[in-house]
Parts: C-alpha cells; structure tokens; sequence
C-alpha cells in the first residue's frame, strides 16, 4: 500500500505543553484511517499538523518529520497544502451566505470566475456529498438555514469542492443526532474509494465501522495502531484493551 | 389574643428551651435582612426615579420651548432674510378682488393682498403676505435693486410701503400695528411709491447642509483610516507590549475632551486648508478633519469589536479550504462584522451631529446661507451656540434646533438597533 503521510519522531509543544510525543506512524493512501483515544490526548493536534492549521497558534512548536507524499509538508506552502488536505471541523461550520456561495467559495478563492465551472463544480461536490437531492431547489438560500447534519454534509461538500486527495475529519459528528451521524458514516463510506480519510472520532463504534485503520491514542503517544479488524479483536497492549472495552476514558 | 399568643410563647420557651432560642434567632435575621433589603431596595428606587425624573424634565423644557416654534419652514428657510424694494409697473390697472375669506387673513380689496399675524423662526410677532390675486398689480413689479421684473410671493414677510391716496395724501404702512391695519392701510392708497418686503429669516437650512458636509467628509476621511485600523490590529497585529501600548492610546484618546482636539486641530488643519483648498480662516473642511480625528478611536474600538465577534471558526474554515489570510479577511470575517461597522458609523453621525465645541473653532461660529467647502459656517450645534451667544440668547429657537438634533439621533439609534439585530440574527442562526 503506498504511504501517504510518513510520521517520524514528531512531537508538538504548545509553549510547555509537550502534546505529542515521538510519533511515528505511516498513513496509507485510499484508507480511512480512524483515532481514538480519550479526550486531550493529542489526536486532533496531530490531525491539524496534516494540513499546517497548528501555525495558525501562537508559541506552537514542532519538531520530527511529517511528510506528505515524500515531501516535507513544510516545504509545501500552507495554502497549496490546504487545497490538498482538506479538514471537516467538529461543529457544523458554514459561512452565513447561500449554499452555491459556501461551495464556490474555496475555487473562487483560487481564481475561478467562470459561471459555468462555478456551477459544475458546486453540483458535483454536492452530488458527492450526498445533499444534491435536499438542496438542489434551495442552491441560493442562506446555508444557516439547514439542519445540524446538512450543514455537516455542506461543510463536506465545501472540502470536496477543492478536488483534495486527503480529507481530514475532526470529530464530524459529534455535534449530531444518530441520524445524522449515520448518513455522515454511509458517506466516508462512499468517499473512501476517491479519498484517503483521517477521522478523529470519541465513538468507538464508528472507528470499527467506517475504518481501515485505527491508531490509539493515550496522553500524547500512540500506545497501538494497526488494522481496525484486529486492534479491536485482539488488541496487543493492555491499554487499548481497558479502553476499547469501556474500562476507562 | 396577642397576650394570648406572648403567654403560649413562653411557656413553649420553659418547655423547649433551645429550639424556642434557635427560632427566635432566626426570626430577629430574619427580620433585620428584611429591613436591611427594604433600604437597600428603597434607596435603588429613589435614585433611579430622581436620575429619570431630570432626564424627562430636560426632555420636557426642550419640547415644550421649542414645539411652537418647530415648522417646516425652520428647516428650510435661510438665516439671513433677503430684502426686496420693489416698485410697481408704470402702466398696472386695477380689478375688482374678490375676498378669498381665509382664515385670520385681512384682505385688502383695493390690491387684492392679504395679510396676516404670524411669528417668525425666532418667534419674534411680523405680517406675512397670505394671498394674492392672480390679477394684482403685485404680481408684476420691478425690484429697486436688480431693475428687473418680478413678483411679490406669498410668504414673504411685509417690511413696510410708502403709498399715495387719491388726494395725493401720504400713507405710511408699517407692520407694528398688526395685518389689519395693513390691509386698512393698503386700501387707503392708490400708488405705491416705495415697497419693502423679505423672505423670511431665521432658518436653520444652511446649518442643516452643513451639517450633512461634515457627516459625509468626515465619514469620508475616518471610516476607511478606522476600518483599516481596526483589521490591522484585529486580525494582523501580534500580541505584545507595542500592539497592547496602542489599544491603550487609543482608549485614552477617546477620553480626551473634543475642544482639545478643537484648537489642535484648528491650528494644524485650518493653516493646511488655507494652503490647500484656499480657504480662509475655518471652514468645513477643516472641522471634517479636526472631527475625524476625534472619531477614529471610537470608529476603531468599535469595528475591533464587531471583527472580534465573528466566530474562529469562520476564520478557520475559510484557511483550511487554502484561502489566504487576507482573502478570509475580506471575504469572511469583514462581512460578517458589517453590524459592528455600521454601530461605528451610525455611532460617529450622532458624535459629529452632536459635536460642538471642536467645531467652534474648525470650522466658526456665523451663520451662513451659502454652504462651501471651503467656507465657515455653523453646524446645527454650534447654530444653537451662536443663538444663546449674543446679547438675546433665543431660548426657543435653541430648543427647536435641539428637537431636530433629538430627532436624529433617535432615528439613528433606533435604526443602529434594528439593523444589529438583525445582523447578529442572521450570524446566530
């Protein structure tokens, strides 16, 4: 399987918070590759380093490799880098304008004016999403207006808008009734074939189901990541076992 | 029964002794919080009701010396009345007149004129032409100055006429005895060798255009330097001792008082105008400037809160989907704090409606009727200024003036209201 993402010896400080220490984990191409552990234990720092937004914090430091296909995602400019890796934020965030607007927004801040690209592309990215069907009467209303899981889906829609080949997902449903979550769930499931997927989710259940990989994570490190299938059936250290099965956390 | 009552209460003291000790504790606490609540209670009520008490009579002096004098005509007549001498036409001719029987108008068959008692807009007892016949001789007449022709207007206020009777006796007509002895006097005459009449005076016109030149110059000037300012130190600016030194600045300036700002400003702005524009002392220009820059802190403190209110997580989806910095600026977060914008501009009109001792010196204190640029004249405060100035300070005409500046104000803040309503609405939903 070709890697992606290579991860070695990273560790992350927010001032003198040590968040993440020496990490070192390949990310595979075309996976859905899920983290869990509980909360503050550093998988959603991790999951900003992917796209650089951990720049965005003052007195953030980081130290290691993190490369993104061989290339060190330093030396890729963070905004080139953000059209590649997308990110899908925990609470549903659309911008106050209509939904053709949200989509189009990410191409035209790229450049793209054409009316008729606009178009093809919200449409497409749309379809993708999985809302074409509950939007396409509504393209010009106020994206605010849609529901808690629409408007998670429009988010998704937005991201998928930038033809990205990453999408990174920062707990998508945790701020969403179980519907929802499972119409979020069937779509990673439908994005997976286009799209190598990260997501940092709190519920267990939905690592094992939407999941290729899973990496624990505990207080900063990575205690155990391997398949899905076989970190939750035998998990090899006695710690992913406690927490897997409830034990704490 | 209250003796009753004491009696059963102390034998219940001989037989439960400690409890009857602990309820009558708990009963005196009870009772002084109560006492103590009811002052702190009484005392709130007292203060809030004098403070609303003296707001509302300030409120009531203004309407009720002003009212009376608050037309229509206030707003859009000139300060200064024109004066026209007019003769009449050599070769006019009479008609018969019929009496239009008007209300309190005296109607002068002889001429076809009526007149009538009125005050003007500084409340001061004048005859004001109420009709004329479509056929008057004072329809046509030759204006002394000018040579030319012209025609008498209802509305213009009567200064006085010299006519000659049928006899070739004299008629002096003066306003001082009231319409009626107008009209009589009129009907006595049958030339009118000399004619005096104004437009009337006392008008706030020319302050009300100025005070519109110096919303929209100084809107001009401060909105794009705030805005700018408050972006920069909203969304670029690090967080240090230098971006934190000037938020205090900026705080301070606002505390500054404006007649501060008044002769600094005057002696920067007013030399540079001068040199600039070719003006000569103040002018509008130079209090457009002098008020700018009292509103800046207001206007930056403001839009920085309205910027700072809109959610990070705009901020954050807008990079993450590859927009720069600047591009999420201006596509996300600035439309987003158009509400805390606007706040800042509806803000800075009721200031610069309401500014008056800055612009005593900026831009001076004569009322004018002709509005430049680059000339003095007085804004609707300082036009109350200059009332209350001379020798006869015009209670009524301050107070009408104030009611249009309330007006405003009102307006404005309600409309600030409205509109961040339904800002903050539309974000939160």
């Amino acid at each position: 399987m070709e890697i992606l993402f290579k991860i070695e010896n990273l560790n992350l400080s927010y001032g003198d918070n040590h968040v993440l220490k020496d990490i070192n984990m390949d990310l595979y191409k075309n996976q859905v590759t899920a983290f869990i552990g509980p909360s503050g234990c550093g998988k959603s720092t991790l999951l900003r380093c992917f796209n650089r937004m951990n720049d965005l914090i003052d007195n953030c430091k980081i130290n290691g490799i993190l490369e993104y296909e061989n290339q060190d995602v330093n030396s890729i400019p963070a905004m080139e880098l953000r059209t590649k890796v997308g990110m899908v934020f925990q609470s549903p965030n659309p911008f106050p304008m209509s939904i053709f607007d949200n989509i189009a927004y990410g191409p035209r801040c790229q450049g793209i004016k054409n009316k008729q690209t606009l178009n093809t592309i919200v449409i497409n990215a749309l379809k993708k999403a999985a809302l074409y069907d509950e939007v396409k009467d509504r393209l010009k209303d106020n994206a605010l207006g849609l529901s808690g899981g629409q408007q998670q889906r429009l988010c998704i829609a937005r991201c998928i808008a930038m033809e990205p080949s990453v999408i990174l997902m920062d707990e998508p449903t945790s701020a969403l009734d179980p519907i929802s979550t499972l119409k979020i769930e069937e779509l990673i499931f439908e994005l997976k074939k286009d799209y190598t997927i990260i997501i940092v989710t709190h519920n267990m259940g939905q690592a094992a189901r939407v999941s290729d990989y899973t990496a624990f994570f505990l207080l900063g490190e990575v205690v155990e990541y391997a398949e899905t299938s076989n970190l939750f059936k035998n998990p090899k250290n006695k710690k992913t076992e406690d927490y897997i099965t409830g034990r704490f956390g | 029964m209250k003796f009753k009552k004491i009696i059963n209460g102390f034998l219940n003291g001989i037989k439960h002794p400690v409890s009857t000790f602990k309820n009558a504790v708990r009963k005196s606490k009870k009772n002084s919080r109560k006492i103590k609540d009811g002052i702190i209670n009484g005392v709130t009520y007292l203060f809030s009701t004098v403070g609303i008490v003296i707001l509302l009579a300030i409120l009531i002096f203004i309407f009720k010396n002003g009212f009376s004098t608050l037309s229509f005509d206030l707003l859009t007549d000139n300060y200064h009345a024109k004066i026209y001498n007019t003769l009449l036409v050599e070769d006019f001719t009479f008609h018969e007149y019929e009496d239009p029987n008007l209300k309190d108008v005296y109607f002068s068959s002889q001429w076809g004129v009526g007149f009538i008692d009125t005050l003007d807009n500084e409340g001061v007892d004048i005859v004001e032409i109420a009709y004329i016949d479509k056929l008057s001789p004072f329809m046509n007449v030759i204006d002394y100055g000018t040579h030319e022709y012209t025609s008498i207007k209802v509305g213009q206020q009567f200064v006085k006429a010299i006519l000659d009777g049928p006899n070739g006796e004299f008629v002096s007509v003066l306003p001082k005895y009231g319409a009626e002895a107008v009209a009589e006097g009129f009907d006595l005459g049958v030339i009118i060798t000399d004619m005096t009449t104004s437009s009337a005076g006392g008008g706030i016109r020319g302050s009300i255009i100025t005070t519109i030149y110096l919303i929209l110059l100084t809107l001009a000037i401060a909105l794009p330097l705030g805005i700018g300012a408050a972006i920069y130190l909203s969304e670029y600016a690090p967080v240090n001792r230098v971006t934190n030194t000037i938020r205090s600045m900026i705080d301070m300036i606002s505390g500054i008082p404006s007649i501060v700002f008044g002769f600094v400003g005057s002696a920067v702005f007013i030399p540079f105008m001068n040199g600039t524009i070719g003006s000569d002392g103040g002018s509008i220009a130079s209090g457009a400037l002098t008020l700018a820059i009292i509103l800046l802190p207001v206007i930056i403190r403001t839009t920085e809160e309205g910027l700072r209110v809109v959610p990070q997580s705009f901020r954050n989806a807008s990079l993450a989907l590859g927009a720069s910095e600047t591009q999420t600026t201006f596509k996300v977060v600035l439309p987003n704090a158009l509400g805390g914008i606007l706040a800042a501009v509806l803000l800075s009109i009721g200031r610069i409606i309401g500014e008056s001792a800055a612009l005593i010196y900026a831009v001076g204190t004569s009322i004018k009727d002709q509005i430049a640029i680059n000339q003095s004249s007085t804004s609707l405060a300082v036009h109350i200024w200059s009332v209350m100035a001379g020798d006869n300070p015009n209670f009524e005409l301050s107070s009408a003036i104030s009611i249009v500046i309330l007006l405003v104000v009102f307006i404005l803040s309600t409309i600030v209201k409205l509109v961040t309503k339904r800002l903050n609405k539309k974000v939160e939903k």
